[in-house]
């Protein structure tokens, strides 16, 4: 989920937990002390790059960016999502009918 | 704008434990901290206020697993910090840094739990500080002579007449022993102003045997206390200093010192007391062989020694007794066996503080039961803090902290509490120091004279150190030891915690026995207080006014120079504006003079060879005396101006002692002769008992009478007619303002008489309460302390004992319990923990009040009334503690209390 968030360009944390919010519709939230675990945990795995910007007037955040690594990841997993929901949807679809 | 929190310092709090590198932390802190502030602004400007909206940011942090340990496991492996024992020292150091760091930041979380916890401190250790620096000074530490140990002091009935003593330093072979007679006082004249000074005549060997030298001239040779040869005296370092101006050629100098031409031999040094510190001038001790009555029945005087090379205390003790049976036939009167059998020597530092041994260790242990109880107290709060801080301690064990590390942490904030205690303690104690010294030190022996100013910081300091380990290292070893898992999974609440629980259980159990040993003993105090001031003295003080007058004992070698002054006295102190009336006598009730005769009474059966003559309280008083301190003649009449010089000597006697000597017979025309004398005195009344000694009436127990003779008639031990009298007058207004008027008076009968010691009977009867009052006031106040922390550890276990059962409470309500019975419930726990201890308090006092015995008037240790108030407050004590949680408890909504986990 957050790296087909950063797929398109980098964030910081705090636009990342909104997006999520407001992608989901407010269904899922993440709480500080989760995103950022994660964030760091995905950066170990090499999968995204942050780095510290600062801009005038602003304090400085560290945004995030997906590495290649991480783009080869999230081809993969939206691959595996797909195949898992459409299993969901069949076995559903079995117990309907 | 509104202020911003300190987000940094929110997030780093809850980064304890995760163990990053310092550079990653500060990253991921400040990374962190730019986040809650976007959330914060953006709640303030959805509408909420800055707490809601504080709250809803800090919400972001809370999450299991905890956000310390979710980034440890997102973060690369960091080496281990090795944190035990035993590791380089730099990182001990900074180790210690951190930990104290981090001490004061969360006690700084919790400021009336740190509150509490200083004062708490502060007060025990405070309180044993001032208490063992007295207790040092005066008990522990040797007495400021050479060989102290060495030094011994006759005891049990342990006075010998000057006779005596020479026998003793003759024939002893394990002691050199040396007499003195303290508290005498002479007049020093031809200076000016008279003026009264307190010395002592001691034999002529007594620098010697306690090894002190002069600081000018020389100490007295043997044979100085002969007659003839003894018109000599040594004067203290401050005499010398203050009406001589420190003059360097004061030896052989010839001052006026009872009325005597003495010569100066020599000036003790500076610091020298012995046998108090009052004392101001040594003069030799007048011996008279030719004389047997003055050298065998006279100046009964206590006799002190050095312990000879190689001998131990009891071969002296053994030889006293037996030297003293020996000298029984010398006395020219039957002196009884059992004086001889009972001598004794004691170690003069024992001897010398015979009086307030018990009294101070007493109060040392009151004020050590209250540092208990402090210790008790904090040890309870860490406790409860500690099972709070549960999951952040299993959190950092599990990161890899030695159990040895978390101890060290733990201990560091116990101790920088107890520090924070010691130096309010110092505070406390400088201020209790004066306070319990006037109380309670005497003037022995330049005791407590010689105080250091480091006494007080180093005592504090060491105390605190100790006590923050003794209550801290339970806490931290039972914090330090726990289940991990466990304590993760439930973070912190409801892990059952049996040890922390039994833990802090007994220590309330323990903590309110013995508030209620320091209760029972105030209580006692206080009911003997209340009935020794409610104690009739046996005259009535009120508007009376008492001024001793000290003319030299030389002025009544002419009985009728004296009686002439007194008569002159009182006749024209009764002109004064404002006396109504004016008597004299030897000695007021409750003043120290204890003017004793040895008597023999008609009639009544004394085995001579056995016991030594009884001991009257032998007052000399003027006609009037009776009548103005409102003395009640029960029997027969008072004593008459017609009772004079030449008519035939008549006493009165005390009703006590007529009761004890004649019970069943009519008194009047009885006989009593004092050992000396020839002479009978005819009994011609009974006066009511008066309190001469103290108001409890603990009159020395050779005591055993009391009579007045009329001043005319009257004789002291040294057959002379008492010189030194009380003036004694009824003032209808200001006493203040007449004592200017005698004065003036006393100027003009005679100016070489000093007038002193000028009290009122209201003052000396307050003073004689002053100890009770003092000790009465020190245990109150412990006893409060102990109350107020009894029940704040009561309620600290109640409430966070309600706390962690909310899960339970809540299934028990919708399950169908009552409200009322859960706040039966949590009542019940508070009352459990109070009774319990209220049982083992009541055996501990039982057994410990007894050390109380003495301090005690008219109230057993036991006393009921007492004991049932104590219980009483007690079991109040619990009820305020339990009722806050109970009703919190009763109030759980069940629904809360099942969702909260």
């Amino acid at each position: 989920m957050i790296l087909s968030l950063l797929e398109d360009q980098a964030h910081h944390g705090y636009d990342i937990s909104k997006l999520i919010e407001q992608r989901s519709a407010g269904t899922v939230k993440f709480r500080v002390a989760s995103l950022y675990p994660m964030l760091y945990r995905l950066e170990q795995r090499g999968w995204i790059k942050g780095r510290w910007v600062e801009k005038a007037g602003q304090r400085r955040r560290r945004y995030y960016q997906l590495t290649k690594t991480g783009r080869q990841m999230l081809a993969a997993q939206r691959q595996g999502w797909l195949e898992f929901v459409g299993a969901i949807n069949r076995i559903a679809g079995l117990e309907n009918a | 704008m509104p202020e911003n929190p300190n987000w940094k310092e929110e997030i780093a709090e809850r980064l304890t434990g995760a163990n990053l590198p310092p550079a990653r932390e500060a990253e991921i802190i400040d990374e962190l901290a730019g986040h809650l502030h976007d959330d914060y602004h953006r709640l303030l400007a959805s509408g909420m206020n800055e707490d809601e909206a504080l709250e809803a940011t800090l919400e972001g942090l809370h999450e299991r697993p905890p956000i310390a340990e979710a980034i440890r496991q997102a973060e690369p492996a960091t080496p281990r910090v090795s944190i035990a024992m035993g590791t380089p020292r730099g990182s001990m150091i900074g180790d210690f840094w951190r930990d104290l760091r981090y001490a004061l930041r969360t006690l700084k979380r919790s400021p009336g739990f740190a509150a509490l916890a200083v004062l708490s401190l502060a007060l025990g250790i405070g309180g044993n500080a001032a208490m063992f620096r007295i207790l040092n000074a005066t008990l522990i530490r040797p007495l400021p002579y050479a060989n102290p140990d060495r030094l011994v002091q006759a005891d049990h009935s342990g006075y010998y007449p000057p006779g005596g003593l020479v026998d003793l330093q003759r024939e002893s072979r394990t002691m050199e022993l040396a007499g003195y007679q303290p508290g005498l006082e002479l007049n020093l004249t031809g200076l000016g102003e008279p003026w009264r000074l307190r010395g002592s005549a001691v034999s002529a060997n007594l620098f010697q045997v306690l090894g002190a030298g002069v600081e000018l001239g020389r100490t007295f040779q043997p044979g100085e206390e002969d007659a003839g040869r003894d018109n000599l005296v040594i004067l203290s370092h401050e005499l010398w200093q203050d009406r001589f101006g420190g003059d360097p050629g004061i030896v052989g100098r010839v001052v006026m010192l009872g009325d005597v031409g003495r010569q100066v031999v020599g000036v003790a040094p500076r610091g020298f007391a012995f046998p108090d510190s009052t004392t101001r001038f040594w003069i030799p001790l007048h011996f008279d062989p030719r004389d047997p009555t003055a050298y065998w029945a006279r100046g009964f005087m206590p006799v002190m020694g050095k312990l000879r090379d190689g001998v131990s205390l009891s071969q002296a003790q053994q030889e006293i007794a037996a030297l003293s049976m020996r000298m029984l036939p010398h006395f020219p009167y039957p002196m009884g066996r059992d004086w001889a059998a009972s001598m004794t020597v004691v170690p003069l530092q024992q001897y010398v503080t015979t009086n307030i041994r018990l009294e101070l260790l007493v109060l040392q242990c009151a004020v050590a039961l209250v540092l208990l109880i402090a210790c008790a107290n904090v040890a309870g709060l860490l406790l409860a803090r500690s099972s709070s801080r549960q999951k952040e301690i299993a959190l950092r064990v599990a990161l890899g902290a030695s159990r040895a590390r978390i101890v060290q942490q733990l201990l560091t904030e116990s101790i920088v509490l107890a520090l924070a205690g010691g130096l309010l303690g110092i505070a406390l104690a400088l201020a209790a120091d004066g306070i319990l010294r006037t109380a309670f030190v005497p003037t022995s022996n330049g005791m407590a004279s010689a105080s250091s100013g480091w006494q007080i910081p180093a005592l504090c300091g060491a105390l605190a150190v100790l006590t923050g380990l003794i209550f801290g290292l339970a806490p931290a070893l039972i914090a330090s030891r726990q289940d991990l898992a466990l304590a993760i999974k439930t973070g912190g609440q409801r892990t059952a915690g049996a040890a922390r629980a039994r833990l802090r259980s007994a220590l309330i159990v323990g903590e309110v026995a013995l508030a209620e040993v320091l209760t029972v003993s105030a209580g006692l105090l206080i009911r003997s207080l209340w009935k020794l001031v409610q104690v009739n003295p046996g005259f009535q003080p009120e508007h009376v006014l008492t001024l001793r007058v000290s003319p030299d004992q030389s002025l009544c070698g002419q009985r009728s120079a004296c009686i002439a002054l007194y008569n002159e006295l009182l006749r024209r102190a009764r002109e004064i504006p404002g006396v109504e009336d004016a008597a004299a006598a030897n000695t007021v009730p409750l003043s120290t003079g204890i003017p004793a005769s040895a008597v023999k009474i008609e009639g009544f059966p004394y085995v001579p060879a056995v016991r030594a003559a009884p001991m009257f309280w032998a007052g000399a008083v003027t006609p009037e005396y009776f009548r103005l301190m409102g003395i009640p003649i029960l029997q027969g009449r008072a004593l008459e101006t017609s009772d004079s010089e030449k008519a035939e000597p008549v006493i009165v006697v005390s009703a006590a002692t007529a009761r004890r000597y004649w019970p069943h017979e009519n008194l009047i025309g009885k006989h009593v002769q004092l050992v000396w004398e020839d002479r009978w005195w005819t009994v011609v009344g009974v006066a009511g008992d008066v309190r001469q000694f103290d108001l409890a009436d603990h009159s020395p127990d050779y005591i055993r009478g009391a009579m007045y003779m009329p001043y005319a008639q009257a004789e002291d031990t040294d057959r002379q007619l008492p010189a030194l009298m009380d003036l004694i007058l009824r003032t209808n207004g200001e006493p203040a303002r007449v004592v200017a008027g005698i004065r003036d008076l006393m100027r003009q009968l005679n100016p070489n008489v000093p007038l002193d010691q000028i009290r009122t009977m209201v003052s000396l009867v307050n003073d004689s309460t002053q100890q009770w009052r003092s000790m009465t006031w020190l245990f109150v106040t412990f006893a409060a302390v102990a109350l107020v922390l009894a029940a704040v550890g009561a309620y600290g276990v109640v409430s966070y004992s309600t706390a962690q059962r909310t899960f339970e409470i809540g299934v028990r309500v919708a399950l169908g319990a009552e409200r009322r019975s859960i706040f039966g419930l949590v009542l019940g726990q508070s009352l459990r923990l109070v009774l319990a201890g209220l049982a083992l308090g009541l055996a501990s006092a039982f057994a410990l009040t007894r050390l109380l015995a003495t301090f005690l008037y008219g109230t057993a240790t036991t006393d009921a009334l007492t004991l049932i108030t104590v219980c009483g407050m007690l079991v109040a004590v619990a009820l305020v503690a339990g009722f806050v949680p109970a009703r919190r408890a009763a109030s759980i909504d069940p629904v809360v209390a099942l969702r909260a986990d």
